[in-house]
């Protein structure tokens, strides 16, 4: 379990610090597999965890890095991050939402104690290295993924509170991310269509 | 109140059935029945004088579905199932066929809305009627919306509906009982400005004269006739008990009252919109109404009698008159006064029609503008006893508005049906077809019976002013009679000898024009030009200045003053100020995210505190 969160700690740095579109498909993709493991890990095999951590795996670790892997094909875009934010501060900055969400995660009350103390952290990392890649990233396609990252870690507090709430919800948050990805690749298709560019700095001309 | 209830469910079902069998028959048959049920229901709770009351189970927070069928509340719904009944029939001929679906299921929508909204006793059921109501009336503002200004005088009235639901919504917040006690002063002035708004009191009137000309001519009928008249319901019902300070309430109310009423009447006199003179001649009559309630509020309870009475007379004087201008407009298919002209030789029983609700409006003996307004000047003398000063202004005001509601029915029917038509389309009108011409007919003679029955209906309560109107009604009865007895022997001594028809001496010019007839401008122009510095009556002249003129037009306008003068720079004000914020919105998608981040980061440090 708590090499799962580990796993995923050292996987959000290397989205912070990796250059390549390709490479953090991939890793995003990882992310996936590893949050449909977890709750299995945290809760063992019972019917209602085998059924949040598959259909968790595969929407998050098939169908999103595949739409991404299509879309990063039409676009035919260069490689390159391109970032506003160089890697290295990025890892820096990293390194320091880490460190605040261990000490701001600490106090805040929960219905019952998580599987793992790393659990809620990791967590809140995971869903401030998705908004910092959102801001940071001149690419669209970068921008998606920093969603889905964001996506990753409020499905990863979910699993803190998994026996506690409805399977209803879990499932919902599964489809909204399934649904925005889908709105995100048609978007994608259309930015790239328009301005012939992925790159979101363009998107200023559509200030009237 | 089973009756009434049925009657609006029938309304419902009956629009939601024209949606699917767009059939007009389908839609009066429903009107007439929905409208007879409840016709039904309000006579029983009026001949008996009791409430009754009704709870349905409601969920919804702080909601409850609490119905009572009050005398005041079926004074105010007998009249709209009345009208709602003339203007279906009227509306059967003269929407254009096929149209739209939706109108008749608005049509529908709105009265019935109308009914809940006066039965509602509770604030939520009341608000979520008032917004049905207010939604529905907007549908059939824009209901011709292919034109620019009909959109535009939609917008207008949905900001205004909504200013208003916004301050009644307050208004429920702070007094939910909804005149089971006394008001404060607080309460009552979100209460006048969230009603006040609905009635057209100025400065809250500007909607009105947008909105009620471009609707088509029987939905403005019910407008102006009906749907107003829940704005005075709404003050009424909130002062039905006793308030605090009644004193101040009742001379706010006369002064907003007197200022709505000139208000209303100087615009109305320099209108050259036919509809759009009706519509201001509203705000005028909902300023009087105002002014007796505030005169009955400092202790002239026959104020109160004479404004319901005037509320009452005005709904079916205006009716007619919107159903007479319809008529007018379907023929000549214009507003323009100045495109009229000639149209009594041509259309002899809208121009009756509208004849009877112009004398009832400008206050001609013995219909029902002159006897309201007689009575408020009695009343007025009554307080200058021991109020002088109320009485003065009541004095002043009713004395002053007649004399111009005069001025402005003269002008509407002498430019629009006498002398000579102006436009190719008038020359052409002639009088449309029964189904528009039987319900003008019924209006014409319900106003008439209405003013007749007024001393009888004051006899129990007030003897002596009764007995005063009785035999002043009498007399002008006996005036009618007898030059209708003239005219009779006229045509029957003339029904044998040759008459011959020859035009008007000229003063010796061969060659008379249309265009050298009175234009409504010109008829009043004397008054607009005494009262310019409140009309602010815009005139472009052509300049006659070399010795040889170029062709020049000339044009008039009238704009409102208050949305010129106040409602302009205020929300240009608010403009400016809004473009501030539009330094965030600079298209970088980045920072729009990084302002969530930021704000997410500052909450939870905020947390932490």
């Amino acid at each position: 379990m708590d090499t799962a969160l580990v796993l995923l700690i050292l996987s959000l740095f290397w989205l912070l610090g990796s250059s390549s579109i390709p490479s953090l498909i991939r890793v995003v993709g990882y992310q996936g597999v590893l949050l449909g493991v977890l709750p299995i890990l945290a809760y063992g095999f019972e019917r209602e965890v085998l059924l949040v951590g598959l259909s968790g795996l595969a929407v998050k670790g098939l169908i999103f890095p595949w739409l991404m892997q299509r879309a990063l094909r039409e676009a035919r875009v260069t490689r390159e991050v391109e970032p506003l934010v160089s890697y290295n501060l990025s890892l820096l900055l990293g390194v320091l939402v880490l460190g605040a969400s261990l000490v701001f995660t600490a106090e805040i009350p929960l219905p019952a104690a998580p599987p793992s103390h790393l659990l809620v952290p990791v967590a809140f990392t995971a869903v401030a290295v998705g908004l910092f890649l959102v801001v940071a990233r001149k690419k669209a396609l970068v921008q998606a993924l920093g969603y889905l990252v964001f996506e990753n870690g409020i499905y990863a507090f979910g699993l803190a509170v998994l026996p506690h709430a409805p399977l209803v919800i879990e499932a919902g948050i599964l489809l909204d991310a399934l649904v925005a990805v889908l709105v995100m690749g048609i978007t994608l298709f259309h930015i790239n269509r328009t301005f012939d560019s992925l790159s979101t700095e363009r998107l200023v001309q559509l200030k009237d | 109140m089973n009756e009434v209830l049925t009657g609006l469910v029938i309304l419902v079902v009956g629009g939601l059935a024209t949606l699917f069998l767009n059939h007009r028959w389908v839609a009066l048959v429903t009107a007439a029945a929905g409208f007879l049920t409840i016709l039904q229901g309000c006579g029983l709770v009026l001949a008996l004088q009791t409430p009754q009351s009704l709870e349905l189970p409601w969920a919804v927070p702080g909601g409850s579905f609490s119905l009572v069928l009050d005398p005041l509340a079926a004074f105010f719904l007998a009249p709209a199932a009345l009208l709602g009944i003339l203007a279906s029939i009227y509306a059967v001929g003269y929407f254009p066929r096929p149209g739209r679906r939706s109108t008749w299921f608005f049509l529908h929508l709105m009265m019935a809305a109308l009914g809940l909204v006066l039965l509602a006793r509770n604030g939520v059921l009341f608000l979520v009627a008032w917004e049905v109501m207010a939604l529905a009336s907007f549908f059939l503002v824009t209901s011709e919306d292919e034109q620019r200004q009909v959109r535009q005088a939609g917008w207008i009235y949905l900001v205004a509906t909504h200013l208003g639901s916004f301050f009644l919504i307050a208004f429920f917040a702070i007094a939910p009982d909804f005149g089971q006690s006394g008001v404060g002063p607080v309460a009552f002035v979100l209460a006048l400005i969230g009603f006040g708004s609905k009635a057209g009191l100025v400065p809250l009137h500007i909607w009105l004269p947008e909105a009620h000309p471009v609707a088509p001519s029987p939905v403005s009928a019910l407008l102006s006739g009906v749907v107003i008249n829940t704005g005075i319901y709404g003050l009424m019902r909130v002062l039905s008990h006793p308030p605090e300070h009644a004193r101040a309430i009742g001379w706010t109310l006369l002064l907003v009252g007197a200022i709505t009423a000139l208000t209303g009447v100087l615009f109305a006199l320099a209108q050259r919109d036919l509809k759009g003179l009706l519509a201001y001649s509203s705000v005028e009559n909902m300023g009087l109404v105002c002014l007796g309630l505030g005169l009955g509020l400092l202790g002239q309870p026959l104020a109160t009698a004479a404004a319901m009475l005037h509320l009452l007379s005005h709904g079916l004087l205006k009716s007619l008159l919107f159903l007479a201008a319809g008529s007018v407009l379907h023929q000549t298919h214009t507003r323009d006064l100045e495109e009229m002209g000639g149209l009594l030789r041509r259309m002899p029983l809208t121009g009756l029609a509208f004849l009877v609700g112009a004398a009832g409006l400008a206050g001609l003996p013995p219909l029902g503008g002159f006897i309201t307004e007689l009575l408020l000047l009695l009343c007025a003398v009554q307080a200058m006893q021991h109020n002088l000063l109320a009485g003065l202004v009541t004095l002043l005001t009713v004395a002053l508005v007649a004399g111009l509601a005069l001025a402005a029915f003269t002008k509407a029917f002498g430019i629009a049906f006498l002398g000579e038509p102006r436009s190719q389309r008038a020359a052409r009108a002639h009088d449309p077809g029964p189904l528009m011409l039987t319900p003008m007919a019924l209006l014409a003679l319900g106003a008439l019976g209405l003013a007749a029955g007024t001393p009888w209906l004051l006899s129990r309560t007030y003897p002596e002013q009764s007995a005063v109107l009785a035999s002043l009604l009498s007399f002008t009865g006996l005036v009618v009679a007898l030059a209708a007895a003239l005219y009779a022997l006229r045509s029957q001594l003339l029904k044998t000898r040759p008459v011959g028809a020859a035009p008007t001496w000229g003063c010796g010019y061969l060659a008379p024009s249309t265009r050298m007839e009175y234009t409504g401008l010109s008829f009043s122009q004397p008054l607009t030009d005494l009262f310019a510095s409140v009309l602010h009556h815009r005139v472009h002249q052509p300049r006659m200045e070399p010795i040889f003129p170029a062709e020049e037009t000339f044009s008039d306008e009238t704009p409102d003053l208050f949305e010129d003068e106040v409602y302009r720079p205020m929300l240009e004000g608010l403009v400016r100020l809004s473009g501030l914020l539009r330094r965030l919105q600079h298209g970088r998608v980045q920072f729009y995210v990084l302002y969530v981040l930021v704000t997410l980061v500052g909450l939870l440090a905020w947390g932490q505190l």
